[in-house]
């Protein structure tokens, strides 16, 4: 056996702690009994959480974002899925350019094909808005989609169709019957996938909205102009939710065996 | 090298006027790859029909064409007596076993088992009463709650089985259903699956690469190279009497002795190998053409055929040999031995065994000579 | 539901259809093919054509009744301003610098997540470290706005501490930028070095170091080549995404360090002949950031194939 740096254990666990201390620190000012963000805490209090819940334009944004995260993970689910048939069909060269043209987007910044989203969907007579913010999440999250549709089918034996169709299954029976229920903890898991995508997006929800902000658009205008703990208070609260969500996602995922 | 097999199922639809399974001059191209070379066949009711041979030989591809998965560029796939060539594979009355096995892991075994009927549009209750009947059938009527990862291999195989038969289909297509099994739960399927076979009366075609499956379970033989059937017949036949240099060589061991006819009548034949000449009976020929004299032939002596010592009786050729090697296999023992030029494999048992580099006398009986006439 | 199904197929015409599709593979392959290519056409294609387009014309919306003429002056305009011109530069410098630091930093948490962590652990490690990337963006810098302002929690806990006796500006600067950067980053270095780790076989170290190796260039020789396919992927996928952040450096850096993602944005937002502009911009970092990419694996892939050809 390699001996077992004790570096690395050291330098690991400091990563985590990189990771954590900053939302640790923020959930911790949600609770200080001031109007000014600072640090260290005295007094301690929890009128924030519940004023922020309590709170119009958080509820409002929080709304949106929520709407937004529904609809745009329908329409990616909608266009991702039906998407990932024909790949998987495909072999070799062509599948690895198909994947490519799919995924390519991805890789893009984001600003810029926010804004030429934006420009288009003007173009054609959608204005900044909810819809308009859901299909910019949805253009975003149909990669990961077909992805995530790919893994699980290639995990699929062909003789799985075969001997469907073989005991008299349709098409459309073989896909009711056996190809999406083998499919579907990779459905749920790209489900919850795109709704946390969705809502953790800025950047197409900045350029593609309109006067109702998402939330992280909502905090990033708030950012710009000084804070106070409230802010800190309705971060923690979505951190928590988002995480929750996450951890659900990913127990679900790994028990049914499915890849990320 | 055109043989007349295309009804070469003669003698098995002779006792019914429509076969099961009836194949006529099937053909399939994959680019320039030929996966069946006109292949024609016919099935009786109720025969254990395995198609044999070595991987990409086409006999996967044969079983898939006539469930439907392989559309045939040429030729007619009839099932009952209806040409089906055409039909969508959902309304075939075929139903296929899966190597592996394809249970639909998200179903239970009844819902497994009864996939079949319910496509048939069948009341709910039928659909159980049916699928119970045919997990009593596999002897294995308390597992329909489960899901097919709670089940070991022998059981899926099983399940599949009953899957397959559930439907009544007028005949069962089995594509290598045993290989992912160990040999001893296997040679347990193999007689299971016989057994289950003779109960029901069902026509089975089953696809194997390996030789004794094929001859301990099977009624007819088709053993197969290169998109085409090389020889259909009894296994007892394809084992003694192989119609090809390949059928010997690919089923079982054989010493292939090239050797020139002499005289060939009606009732006996005379070849001569290596100087000496050998009379044998009519039946050693295992071609249709009457052979001619000076014709370059192969004799096939299976190793088992070859007698170490003792006295061969009238009619028996006999050599001198000396054993240049031994290989001690419990029951029985493997010989190659040295007579003149040629390199004989003998098999005999320890009892009757020589040592290594001794000089014996063997011989072999007419009757266990089979004579391959090939272009 | 499969049960209509198996009813509709006594309908004829329901019959004739699915039959009819599933005897005919090509025909069913376009139909099912076409919705995908329709909507990448719609979706990533088209507005990346229509972007060009503006791009070249000199005025974008047109006012009513007038005629598109078409020029070049707006991509003539990034070369003459400096203002636009550092920007870029800032943005791909610093870009560059962040995924050399982002590998430094990430190479050893995922050699220690693959390798070194008990097994049993390792996925529950790996989960716990992905944990914070699910949350956005914006919430990630303002934590991080707590942790490093004058009055935020190091600056409180150091004077508390008596190791400071004034605060130090960590905040609106290279430091918080960085910082924050590495954070966001950090997890698309992770997991492609991570996957490629993982597939070492351990008892290659073993031979190594029985061959008498040492750590250091077990390391040199034997992990960083066979984990070569991961640092690509990370390090493309770390510089595209540093090389357009728009809200983290307005968020968390100073003054000084504008980069061009926000230079576009800003263009955008200002009325007048601004969409020509911005969208030229716009074509300019995305055929720049792909054409760095594309030469450093090209420069990569190059070295590696004289590398193993030797």
């Amino acid at each position: 056996m390699t001996r077992r740096p004790p570096f690395l254990a050291l330098w690991f666990w400091l990563f985590v702690a990189y990771l954590f201390a900053p939302l640790v620190v923020m959930a911790a000012m949600g609770f200080r009994d001031s109007n000014f963000v600072a640090f260290p805490i005295e007094k301690w209090t929890t009128r924030w959480y519940a004023d922020v819940l309590t709170d119009r334009e958080y509820r409002g944004s929080l709304w949106i974002s929520v709407q937004v995260a529904v609809y745009s993970t329908l329409l990616a689910m909608a266009v991702g899925v039906p998407m990932a048939f024909p790949v998987a069909r495909l072999r070799g060269t062509l599948r690895a350019v198909a994947v490519a043209v799919i995924v390519l987007p991805a890789f893009l910044p984001v600003v810029v094909s926010s804004i030429a989203l934006r420009m288009f969907l003007g173009r054609i007579g959608l204005e900044p808005g909810v819809a308009a913010i859901a299909f910019g999440h949805a253009v975003g999250s149909v990669p990961f989609v077909v992805v995530m549709m790919l893994t699980r089918l290639n995990a699929m034996s062909p003789s799985l169709t075969e001997a469907a169709r073989n005991l008299g299954a349709d098409d459309l029976v073989v896909l009711a019957r056996v190809v999406l229920p083998f499919m579907a903890p990779a459905l749920f898991g790209a489900f919850l996938f795109c709704i946390l995508l969705s809502f953790e997006d800025f950047m197409r929800s900045f350029f593609l909205g309109g006067f109702d902000p998402t939330f992280p658009v909502l905090l990033f205008a708030k950012l710009r102009f000084g804070f106070n703990p409230g802010l800190a208070a309705i971060s923690s609260l979505v951190l928590v939710a988002t995480l929750f969500v996450a951890f659900y996602a990913e127990r679900f995922m790994r028990r049914r065996g499915v890849e990320r | 090298m055109n043989r007349p097999y295309a009804l070469g199922g003669l003698q098995m639809s002779a006792t019914g006027p429509t076969p099961a399974i009836e194949i006529r001059g099937l053909t399939k191209r994959y680019g320039g790859h030929v996966a069946l070379d006109d292949v024609s066949l016919a099935v009786d009711t109720g025969l254990f029909v395995t198609l044999l041979g070595p991987s990409g030989c086409g006999k996967s591809t044969l079983l898939r064409a006539i469930a439907g998965f392989v559309t045939p560029d040429r030729g007619s796939v009839r099932v009952a007596g209806r040409d089906i060539t055409a039909e969508v594979p959902h309304r075939r009355p075929v139903s296929m076993v899966f190597q592996d096995y394809a249970l639909f892991p998200h179903m239970t075994v009844m819902g497994n088992v009864g996939f079949g009927c319910e496509m048939q549009g069948m009341s709910r209750a039928a659909v159980e009463r049916r699928s119970a009947e045919m997990l009593s059938l596999i002897r294995l009527p308390d597992i329909g709650d489960r899901r097919p990862d709670q089940l070991s291999g022998g059981q899926r195989q099983r399940v599949a089985l009953a899957r397959a038969l559930a439907p009544d289909p007028v005949s069962l297509l089995l594509d290598e259903p045993l290989g992912a099994l160990d040999l001893k739960l296997r040679l347990e399927m193999q007689r299971e699956l016989k057994s289950i076979q003779r109960r029901t009366g069902k026509t089975f075609i089953f696809v194997t690469h390996d030789q004794d499956e094929a001859l301990s379970m099977s009624d007819m033989v088709a053993v197969m190279r290169a998109g085409r059937i090389e020889q259909l017949d009894t296994p007892d036949r394809v084992y003694a009497r192989p119609a090809t240099t390949f059928v010997a060589g690919f089923v079982g061991a054989a010493n292939m002795l090239p050797a020139t006819v002499v005289n060939s009548d009606g009732r006996q034949i005379v070849i001569e190998i290596a100087g000496d000449s050998w009379t044998l009976p009519a039946a050693a020929a295992t071609s249709a053409g009457r052979l001619r004299p000076g014709q370059a032939v192969t004799a096939v002596v299976r190793p088992e055929a070859i007698r170490i010592g003792g006295t061969p009786p009238p009619g028996a050729f006999s050599w001198r040999a000396s054993v240049i090697e031994r290989t001690f296999f419990g029951g029985r023992v493997h010989l190659r031995l040295q007579a003149g030029e040629t390199v004989l494999v003998a098999e005999a048992r320890p009892r009757e065994c020589a040592e290594i580099s001794e000089t014996v006398a063997i011989h072999c009986e007419g009757e266990d000579v089979a004579v391959i006439a090939e272009e | 539901m499969a049960s209509i199904l198996v009813r509709a197929r006594e309908f004829q015409p329901y019959r004739a259809v699915v039959d009819g599709l599933s005897a005919r593979p090509g025909l069913r392959l376009a139909l099912v093919a076409a919705v995908p290519l329709l909507w990448i056409l719609v979706a990533n294609v088209a507005p990346l054509v229509q972007m060009v387009g503006i791009s070249l014309q000199d005025r974008y919306p047109l006012p009513p009744g007038s005629e598109p003429s078409w020029t070049l002056r707006h991509y003539a305009a990034f070369f003459e301003r400096p203002l636009y011109l550092n920007a870029f530069l800032r943005s791909f410098v610093f870009a560059t610098l962040m995924t050399a630091l982002t590998l430094a930093v990430m190479f050893p948490v995922a050699y220690y997540l693959s390798k070194v962590a008990p097994p049993n652990w390792r996925i529950r490690l790996l989960l716990l470290v992905v944990a914070p990337f699910w949350v956005s963006e914006i919430v990630r810098s303002f934590a991080w706005i707590l942790m490093l302002a004058n009055n935020g929690a190091i600056n409180s806990f150091l004077e508390a501490a008596g190791v400071l006796e004034r605060p130090v500006e960590l905040l609106y600067n290279g430091i918080s930028l960085t910082v924050g950067v590495l954070y966001l980053a950090s997890l698309y270095m992770l997991l492609p070095l991570y996957a490629a780790i993982e597939k070492i076989d351990s008892r290659l170290l073993e031979a190594a170091a029985d061959l008498g190796a040492g750590p250091a260039r077990r390391f040199w020789r034997i992990v960083l080549p066979l984990s070569r396919d991961g640092i690509v992927a990370g390090c493309t996928l770390v510089f595209l995404l540093v090389v357009g952040l728009y809200a983290m450096p307005q968020l968390l850096g100073g003054p000084g360090d504008t980069m061009f993602a926000a230079t576009i944005g800003q263009v955008f937002g200002r009325a007048g002949d601004s969409w020509p502009l911005g969208s030229a911009f716009s074509i300019i970092l995305i055929a720049a950031a792909l054409a760095y990419v594309g030469l450093f694996l090209a420069l990569f892939w190059r070295g590696s194939r004289e590398r193993s050809a030797s």
